[in-house]
This record gives C-alpha cells, structure tokens and sequence, in this order.
C-alpha cells in the first residue's frame, strides 16, 4: 500500500474509530471489528479511492458501509444460532458496555449516545458527522450516499429533536 | 461554518470526540499489509466438500432400477381362457322356471 494513503489513514484512525463506534451504537468490540475489517478491505484493494470525493468522506462511506454488512451477518446469526445459542449456555451476547465500563463513560457522552439512538438512522448519521467529524452537509451526503437536500432536511429536524431530547427537564422525566 | 446557535451541540460533541479519542485502540499499520484469513472460511469449504462427497456415494449406490410391483409380484388369479361359468350345471340358458308361462307375451298368444 502506498505510504501516503497509510498516513492519511494513520491521521484519520481516532475519527474513524468514532464513526465506527456511532455505526455501532457505541458497542466497541464491534467497532474495532468493523474497523478492522475496513481495513482489511483496503489492504486486499476490495475497496479503493477514485478520487471523486475527499479521501475522508470515502473512507468514512466505506466504514459505513462495513458496518451495515457486519450488523446483517450478526443479525442473520442471532436469528439462525442466537436462539440455539441461548438455549445451550444460557448467556447472550449483551452490547451494552459493562458495569466497570459504565462508570468510565462520561455522563454527558452517554446521554449524547442515548439520545442520539433515539433519533431516526438518519438524523442520527448526519448530526455525528456535521458535529462530531467536523464535515459540511456536502460531504455528509457524499458519505451518506443520498442527495444534499434530503441531509440538509435530516440536519435540521434531527438537531430540533436533539435539543428537546437534550432538554435537562425532558431527560430526568424519561428516567423516571 | 457553523452558525453560533449550534455552539451548545458543538461543544457537547466535542466531549465525546474527546473521550472516543481516549478509548480507541492504538492504529496497528500491519493491519494493511498482512490479509487476514477470515475464521471458519476453511471450515465452511471442507463442510461443502464432504456434503458434496456423500451425495455423490449416495446417488452412486441408489438402485438404477425398481420393478413395478404388479411385475414383482406372482399371478394370483389368473385362469386359463374359457366359456364363462362352463362348469355350473344345469346351464344358466337353459334354466326354465315354473312360472315362465306367466310371462308369455300377448303378442304371442294363439288366436283361438
């Protein structure tokens, strides 16, 4: 692989890894095997940069897209195995972080995430990369795969309802 | 450029930026030199071969041939060809009964 195209990922690790995560709904063992197995894709040249768009929105479309086909394997092995699975040993594969884990998490991160899996994918999708990955709404179409209208649609609904859903009032009446 | 309204989004995601940067796994550059061999990609293939192998034996040892069970079988009831009811006597056509008179037809009857 060339070295350019290595340091750009090396650059863009950390923010990939985030992205990795939200596609995940913030499970980190599957984050990194989706990163993982993005990176995989790269090194046997199953996926390569054309150079229509920026390096980072491509690489961000590819993890996206990783991610989608990791959550129907997983979703296709829980319906054929999990069940079985389940029966057998009796324990299931919980996403959520652990207890220990739990308390490492900053609360105001977890409460981004829970109301960030409250929004439509969409909403969701285009507020992490406007906010959290610095991109304009261009480029979060780009990666998105949809047209700049329709994000710009899901950009201001999603931050109207994130607001409300970021209410301080709102968010202790939902735990109660 | 975001607008200044979104500053309160902006520095709440800034947070999370900043503690997934804590938690991501360190960047390991020989994850793109070195293809890794997904598991369990060799065990689906020796799978496939050995379903393919006995079908194969099976389809090998079927019987080519199965005889219609009407040719398996032996004659039962089979007769040698004949006059029906040969054997009953006296013959059935030639039976009269007693009251035979009884059905003479008019058209038959005498003319005095």
């Amino acid at each position: 692989m060339e070295r350019a195209i290595a340091d750009q990922l090396e650059a863009l690790h950390p923010d990939a890894f985030g992205w990795a995560l939200h596609c995940c709904a913030g499970d980190h063992a599957r984050a990194e095997d989706v990163l993982q197995n993005a990176y995989l894709k790269l090194a046997q040249e199953k996926a390569q940069h054309d150079g229509s768009s920026s390096f980072k929105t491509w690489w961000f479309g590819v993890i996206r897209f990783t991610a989608h086909e990791e959550f129907r394997r997983l979703r296709y092995r829980e319906s054929l195995l999990g069940k079985l699975l389940l029966q057998l040993s009796g324990t299931a594969h919980d996403p959520r972080p652990s207890p220990a884990r739990k308390m490492e998490i900053d609360e105001r991160t977890a409460e981004l995430r829970r109301c960030l899996a409250q929004l439509p994918a969409r909403q969701a999708e285009v507020l992490h990369l406007v906010f959290y990955q610095d991109l304009t709404l261009t480029e979060a179409a780009n990666v998105m795969r949809v047209s700049i209208g329709s994000v710009r649609q899901h950009y201001e609904r999603g931050k109207a309802r994130l607001r409300t859903l970021l209410q301080p009032d709102s968010f202790h009446e939902a735990q109660v | 450029m975001k607008p200044k309204s979104d500053d309160d989004l902006l520095v709440i995601f800034a947070h999370a930026r900043q503690c997934d940067r804590e938690d991501a796994p360190a960047w390991r550059p020989e994850l793109l030199d070195r293809p890794r061999q997904r598991p369990g990609f060799a065990w689906r293939w020796a799978l496939a071969t050995a379903c393919v192998m006995v079908l194969a034996v099976f389809l090998t040892h079927m019987p080519r041939h199965e005889p219609r069970l009407s040719e398996a079988l032996p004659p039962l009831l089979d007769s040698p060809p004949g006059e029906l009811f040969a054997s009953v006597e006296p013959p059935l056509l030639a039976f009269e009964a007693p009251s035979d008179f009884l059905l003479t037809s008019p058209l038959n009857r005498s003319i005095p």
